[in-house]
């Protein structure tokens, strides 16, 4: 069976479509959140986000609650808060609030999972949720419907307040005293940042958001000037590898977290050599 | 100049060293459900990838399934239960450290252990999707399932 069937047969199946969907919307809204947090030096705060939603699907499961994802979205949301408020003035600073954060969430949330656990197949569910082997094609009707909205929804909070994200992420304190409200804009990125990566979750893993916040950033700034451009180049970038990830992994039976940051990897290194010859 | 020349031929030593054959993780197989061959879903030509969420989409929203007949390939294995002996096809994600099974019950009285595969051993099943309850909970399984052993 040549390739072009199999991909029409695997077309066939309604959770490829739902993955691939979700996928590419996902990658979207990671990608133009990566942007300022990459220029706000917090590349970071994926991993220790990721982290912590593990913590809190610990206790979920360990409390046998029965909708994670709202807990799940609450906890990660009052962390991402904290942790972008670390940098401002406070005794903790950024990267070592992470640390802290990404490290004891892992560990006190195994250690529950542990203790008081009462899944069947442990080690399954806590391998599963770190890199998301098949996590986007196993997606129920509802969990579909909402990441959908979710990242619509962020998609539409970045166009909508671009102008301020902008001006927030290159100064803040000129901004803070334009009266752009840069603390408000900074709760906004805070809480877009914790959706964008409980969603990103199910799509790569806890161990691999990171990548799909950092890659389409870092690949843009090779070769565009403006924030403007480094944004578009990001958000191409982000969906071209997510659906070939997808695709990829679905045809040759690899793990699809893994697989989308692999393909991500490749293209930022033809991006990297594009901006080489470009600044010769 | 030297420094870049040195990191060059690192890199490539270390490819050197690392070269050996890559096995394909998956060749696709030729399609063996036809229109005539009366399987509605043959798990055994898709990639492990596929196979473990059309397997999890299965237990998952079993209604969409009844009455089709399936075809799965995996690991046999037994479970001694209160209520009596049940055999499983258990399949693996791309990672192997999730696992599935899809019980079925052999078409016929096949009998334990001599009719059987070895537990671990790789068979393919195929068999009819139904629903049983036992107490209070509803399980699926593959019913008259018939088992062949996969080619070496």
């Amino acid at each position: 069976m040549g390739l072009m069937q199999t991909l029409a047969l695997y077309w066939q199946y309604p959770f490829v479509r739902s993955a691939l969907a979700v996928g590419v919307l996902i990658a979207l809204c990671a990608s133009l959140l990566g942007v300022p947090l990459v220029l706000r030096r917090f590349s970071f705060i994926g991993d220790g986000l990721s982290h912590a939603a593990f913590g809190a699907m610990a206790v979920a499961s360990v409390l046998n609650l029965a909708g994670e994802m709202p807990f799940v979205l609450g906890v990660t949301v009052v962390c991402a808060v904290l942790l972008l408020r670390a940098g401002q003035n406070a005794s903790l600073r950024g990267d070592a609030a992470t640390a802290m954060l990404s490290v004891g969430a892992m560990a006190v949330g195994y250690l529950l999972m542990n203790l008081f656990g009462t899944s069947a197949n442990l080690s399954g569910d806590v391998c599963a949720t770190p890199f998301g082997a098949t996590s986007i094609l196993t997606l129920t009707a509802g969990e579909v419907w909402l990441s959908a909205a979710l990242a619509l929804g962020i998609t539409a909070v970045f166009a909508l307040f671009y102008h301020r994200i902008f001006a927030v992420t290159f100064d803040e304190d000129f901004a803070r005293a334009a009266g752009v409200g840069a603390k408000a804009c900074n709760l906004l990125l805070a809480v877009s940042a914790a959706v964008v990566i409980v969603l990103a979750m199910n799509l790569v893993g806890s161990l691999l958001v990171t990548g799909l916040v950092v890659f389409p950033a870092l690949a843009a700034m090779r070769v565009c000037g403006s924030f403007g451009g480094v944004t578009l180049c990001a958000a191409l970038f982000a969906v071209g590898c997510a659906a070939a990830g997808i695709l990829i992994a679905v045809v040759a039976g690899t793990p699809v977290g893994s697989t989308i940051v692999a393909v991500e990897i490749a293209v930022w290194g033809l991006f990297w050599l594009a901006g080489k010859r470009r600044r010769a | 100049m030297r420094a870049r020349l040195a990191g060059l031929l690192a890199v490539l030593m270390l490819l050197a060293g690392c070269a050996r054959e890559i096995p394909s993780t998956y060749i696709p197989p030729e399609p063996t459900a036809t229109p005539d061959s009366g399987i509605d879903v043959d798990l055994t030509a898709l990639s492990s990838t596929m196979v473990f969420a059309e397997v999890y989409n299965m237990l998952d929203c079993p209604e969409d399934y009844l009455g089709k007949t399936i075809r799965a390939a995996g690991e046999f294995a037994v479970y001694d239960d209160p209520d009596g002996r049940l055999y499983a096809v258990v399949v693996q994600d791309a990672l192997a450290c999730c696992a599935q099974g899809l019980e079925f019950v052999p078409a016929g009285e096949p009998a334990w252990p001599e009719e059987f595969p070895e537990p671990g051993q790789t068979v393919t099943v195929e068999g009819t999707f139904a629903m049983y309850r036992q107490g209070n909970f509803e399980f699926c399984h593959l019913a008259d399932a018939s088992m062949t052993l996969a080619a070496e």
